[in-house]
């Protein structure tokens, strides 16, 4: 019997004028998606193989001045481009994708964008707008009269008094829906893949692992808005009501609480300009060279310095060091302070937005291919530790020097050979920097709150589209 | 008849549901997202002011003509709350000086760019939003579902034309939507009004008019699209599922994906291309620069400067200084003639971006709404244009600014590169002590440079006529789209069988 309701419901669907309109779109827009994509991918990797090798060739060079040139060497690091930003990329235009590190600082990350600043409103093409803005409404175009539609026409009392009981009924037209919507999303995602293995571009088992668990999350994020229209289906009289309840709540949930949100994370949490936060830091840097107490704090004579140092009595290099490092320290803290502050500005207007399904689904894809707010977040941790990292092995190949003192500091350690050591250090030992993608349990581990938030919602919804349509009058009206 | 259809249609809305629904979602809407973005202009005019008031401060305090680096803020646009377009969360901004050239795409990334993630928002968006959903609830049953419920036939043997019924319909639609555009617009006006940040002239409410009557045309194209379809189809179902399609796509997916495929079908040169252009022609110019240090040592040792980021001579051996003068003389043409070529590297990566903004311009006009958004963020002053207009004025004022520093012959001038006087400075020929002298000399009190005839930087924002010259074909195509479609839709409706 519930076969029989689920291939009913199916057939119908498919034989309408909304599926064949919405499998179109959505067929034109992964088409189109991957078309965009690839040629963007290859693009980017050329630039950031460019990046890379630059900057390697640079460590080389200062490889060969030895560990103290190391130390003051900046990189700059940037973000791979991933494959699987096809599926959501997480609005890489305005992430930062550039850092720049010496082994004392991190500098304030920076966005070298691949887009065009004088297109103001510009989503990729990417699998999740499908989703969210194509199936999402396909989805409340489904279902809005799923019920309301059949009491109109009579057929719901006439499908009940054969020997069904409504909650059979109910899960087959529910399931018959979600069938439906698999349809353009099964296709659709069959052809974006045919045309990125087709470019050459595959992917690896655990990425394709991901996209299993993307497809399973996206469609608990359409089965909501499937539920949501089924309870309003069933509570108002007509189909037409039932339109304008559910576009509204389509509106509001897609588009307008997402953005109100941004309004709320900028008057719940200030950031200072960039230009601020640079001043700011120098002003720092002034303040500790400037302080009074400074011998005080570091040793004597810590501002001195002579190319005599060692007869000089007034050049103290321990105390020196300390100082450098303390402003070295004080850059850091300053930036780092920052870069928590944006972390939390848009943390604060996406708890905000948690309200609306889409930006749990958001959330949770970012965190599942580790691109957009989780993937800078990710990659600026990666390249603090590689810093740590870089630190301890150049502190190392120093202590191999018998001729140097050790001392490691900001700007000091350059100053002499007897001071930091400036002997060639082995560029193949040397460490690099490798970004790290990270596992499906990981992502699973971040991503687990807001799957169990969506799991969640599914329930309550049809635990509620359940009661209402067991109270509901079937009879025609 | 005309008259009677349309206030019958009239009232028939003004009780629906889904006009007071829709209304009230509109209102409120509009409502609270003016009074926010007041609230958000108003903090980025104060911060606009500290700004130039600390730019007019530090440049009262410059020395020397060496250190002369006005910069140029852009005022934020009070009407961007309507269209935010290109306005960013920070204010835009420029140097000037001789060594750069101010180009576009430097201030826009400088606020929280993890907000990205969040869509802007603004009230043309919620009119693109709310209403164009609101009309073409109203309208989609009007012919399909006046047919299903046996209405037409009734309607039509009264003896009224189908076009006086169909025109009826199209006025009843939008006399409906014009009473919550208005209030909507009233609503707006009336919140910029009474707040003390905002202060709006003549020209700025015409603007407000145009931005009103462009809502009203774009609710026409969308009330007679709607009349189309309603009258291409049998059943009020199908008009509706046809009608709500036809709105994803030119509401969301169009606007949102033209520069995606703009990207493709227009590509621009790589941004990381440009940079290591410049990055060349700026290593080309230190080696230049390198080797006029070589050819132009400077006798002795120069140095008492102050010690403050922008460095100048305090004091030092007259030849010291004059030799420095006259290798200024060199050094300054030669960056000037750096930033020009730098600039002209910018400039054709700009002009490709621009191409391929207007490629994602012509692929938007498939959709009305787009149209309609750039309509909007024309009149608000916030598109590709008039941030242009702005680096435009700033590279006019840098010229202006050199045009000036020649004209009073800085770079001859001893006071391009010290504070101190000819006769000030310590001379081995004619004698005297170098650390009696320099006492002296630290004793008085240094006076700023006299800038009061140096030119001053003001946006001239453009004129409303100007204005209207760019938006003009935008919204004269709005209307004629409309009109197009309700000539189909009459064209439908003579032969749609009624009965």
């Amino acid at each position: 019997m519930f076969g029989s309701i689920v291939l009913k419901e199916l057939i119908a669907n498919i034989l309408s004028l909304r599926f064949t309109l919405s499998l179109a779109i959505s067929l034109v827009l992964f088409t189109a998606g991957s078309v965009v994509f690839v040629q963007r991918y290859y693009q980017e990797m050329r630039e950031y193989a460019t990046v890379t090798n630059t900057n390697l060739q640079e460590l080389g060079q200062a490889a060969e001045k030895g560990p103290a040139v190391l130390a003051q060497q900046v990189q700059t690091i940037r973000t791979k481009p991933l494959p699987t930003s096809l599926f959501c990329s997480g609005f890489q235009k305005s992430m930062p994708n550039v850092f720049k590190t010496d082994v004392f600082r991190t500098f304030l990350p920076a966005v070298q964008t691949t887009g065009n600043f004088y297109i103001s409103r510009s989503h990729d093409l990417d699998w999740m707008l499908v989703v969210t803005m194509v199936l999402s409404f396909f989805a409340v175009l489904l279902t809005f009269d799923s019920l309301s539609g059949e009491r109109e026409r009579g057929t719901l009392s006439l499908a009940l008094s054969n020997s069904v009981p409504r909650d059979l009924l109910l899960a087959g037209k529910y399931v018959g829906a979600l069938l439906t919507l698999v349809i353009p999303l099964a296709l659709g995602m069959l052809v974006s893949l045919i045309i990125t293995s087709l470019s050459g571009l595959l992917y690896s088992p655990l990425e394709w692992l991901k996209i299993g668990v993307f497809i399973l999350v996206s469609l608990l994020f359409l089965s909501i808005f499937l539920l949501l229209g089924m309870l309003v289906s069933s509570r108002v009289s007509s189909s037409a009501t039932s339109i304008v309840v559910m576009l509204f709540l389509w509106v509001v949930t897609i588009l307008i609480i997402p953005s109100g949100c941004k309004l709320i994370a900028q008057k719940l949490v200030g950031t200072p300009s960039r230009a601020q936060v640079e001043k700011e830091a120098r002003d720092a840097h002034l303040a500790i060279w400037e302080d009074p107490n400074r011998d005080a704090k570091f040793g004597e004579f810590s501002g001195n310095w002579s190319s005599d140092w060692e007869n000089n009595k007034r050049v103290n290099p321990p105390a020196r060091a300390r100082l450098f490092n303390a402003i070295a320290d004080s850059y850091n803290r300053i930036y780092l302070d920052y870069v928590k502050r944006m972390e939390v500005q848009v943390e604060t207007g996406r708890k905000a937005a948690l309200v609306s399904p889409i930006t749990v689904y958001q959330v949770l894809a970012e965190a599942l291919f580790g691109t957009g707010v989780a993937g800078f977040r990710s990659m600026y941790g990666q390249v603090n530790d590689y810093r740590e990292t870089l630190k301890q092995f150049l502190a190392e190949e120093d202590k191999k020097d018998p001729q140097s003192l050790h001392i490691f500091a900001w700007d000091v350690s350059m100053e002499d050979p007897r001071i930091f050591s400036h002997k060639p250090a082995d560029f193949n030992s040397l460490p690099r920097f490798e970004p790290r993608e990270s596992s499906l349990a990981e992502s699973l581990k971040a991503a687990g709150w807001d799957i169990a938030i969506l799991v969640i919602l599914n329930l309550l919804l049809f635990a509620a589209v359940f009661v209402m349509f067991l109270r509901s009058d079937v009879r025609q009206r | 008849m005309i008259w009677l259809v349309a206030k019958k249609e009239f009232h028939a809305h003004l009780i629906s549901l889904r006009f007071t629904t829709g209304s009230v979602i509109l209102l409120a809407l509009a409502a609270l997202f003016t009074f926010v973005l007041v609230d958000k202009y108003s903090a980025r005019q104060d911060s606009y002011n500290q700004l130039v008031a600390r730019n007019n401060e530090e440049l009262q305090g410059v020395m020397t003509y060496q250190n002369l680096r006005p910069t140029v803020f852009r005022a934020p646009e009070p009407l961007a709350i309507f269209s935010a377009g290109l306005s960013g969360d920070q204010v835009e901004s420029a140097e000037v000086s001789i060594g750069s050239v101010p180009t576009a795409g430097g201030g826009f990334l400088d606020g929280n760019p993890l907000l990205g993630v969040f869509q802007d928002l603004d009230i043309s968006m919620i009119f693109q939003l709310v209403v164009t959903v609101l009309v073409l609830l109203l309208v989609y049953d009007s012919v399909s579902g006046e047919k299903e419920n046996r209405t037409l036939s009734l309607v039509l043997s009264q003896g009224g034309t189908r076009h006086q019924v169909l025109l009826g319909k199209l006025a009843g639609c939008l006399i409906s939507i014009a009473v919550p555009v208005t209030l909507a617009f009233l609503a707006a006006g009336l919140i910029l009004r009474l707040s003390p940040a905002v202060s709006l002239s003549v020209s700025g409410w015409g603007r407000i008019i145009l931005m009103y009557v462009a809502s009203l045309l774009l609710a026409a194209t969308f009330c007679s699209f709607g009349l189309l379809v309603s009258a291409l189809t049998r059943r009020a179902a199908d008009t509706l599922i046809l009608l709500f399609f036809f709105w994803v796509l030119t509401v969301v997916v169009v606007p949102d994906c033209a520069g995606s495929l703009a990207e493709r079908f227009q590509p621009a040169i790589s941004a990381e291309k440009m940079e290591s252009d410049v990055q060349a022609l700026e290593s080309e110019m230190q080696k230049d620069l390198e080797s006029l240090y070589r050819q132009n040592r400077l006798p002795g040792s120069v140095s008492d400067y102050t010690e403050s980021w922008g460095w100048y001579h305090r004091f030092a051996h007259r030849s010291a200084i004059l030799a420095d003068l006259k290798r200024k003389g060199l050094i300054e043409p030669l960056r000037a003639g750096y930033a020009e070529k730098k600039w002209q590297v910018r400039k054709e990566y700009q002009e490709s971006l621009k191409r391929q903004k207007h490629a994602a311009a012509l692929i938007a006009l498939l959709s009305p709404a787009a149209v309609y958004e750039s309509v909007m963020s024309g009149l608000a002053r916030s598109d590709m244009a008039n941030t242009d207009r702005f680096y435009e004025q700033a590279r006019l004022y840098r010229v202006q600014l050199l045009d000036y520093l020649r004209d009073i012959e800085a770079l001859s001038s001893l006071r391009y590169v010290t504070t101190a006087a000819l006769e000030q400075l310590y001379d081995p020929e004619t004698g005297g002590d170098y650390f009696a002298l320099r006492d002296k000399l630290f004793e008085q009190k240094e006076e700023p440079l006299d800038l009061s005839s140096m030119p001053r930087f003001v946006l001239q924002g453009e004129s409303l006529r100007k204005c209207l010259f760019r938006t003009g074909p935008g919204i004269a195509l709005l209307f004629f789209t409309a009109l197009i479609f309700y000539f189909c839709a009459h064209i439908a409706f003579s032969r749609y069988d009624v009965r």
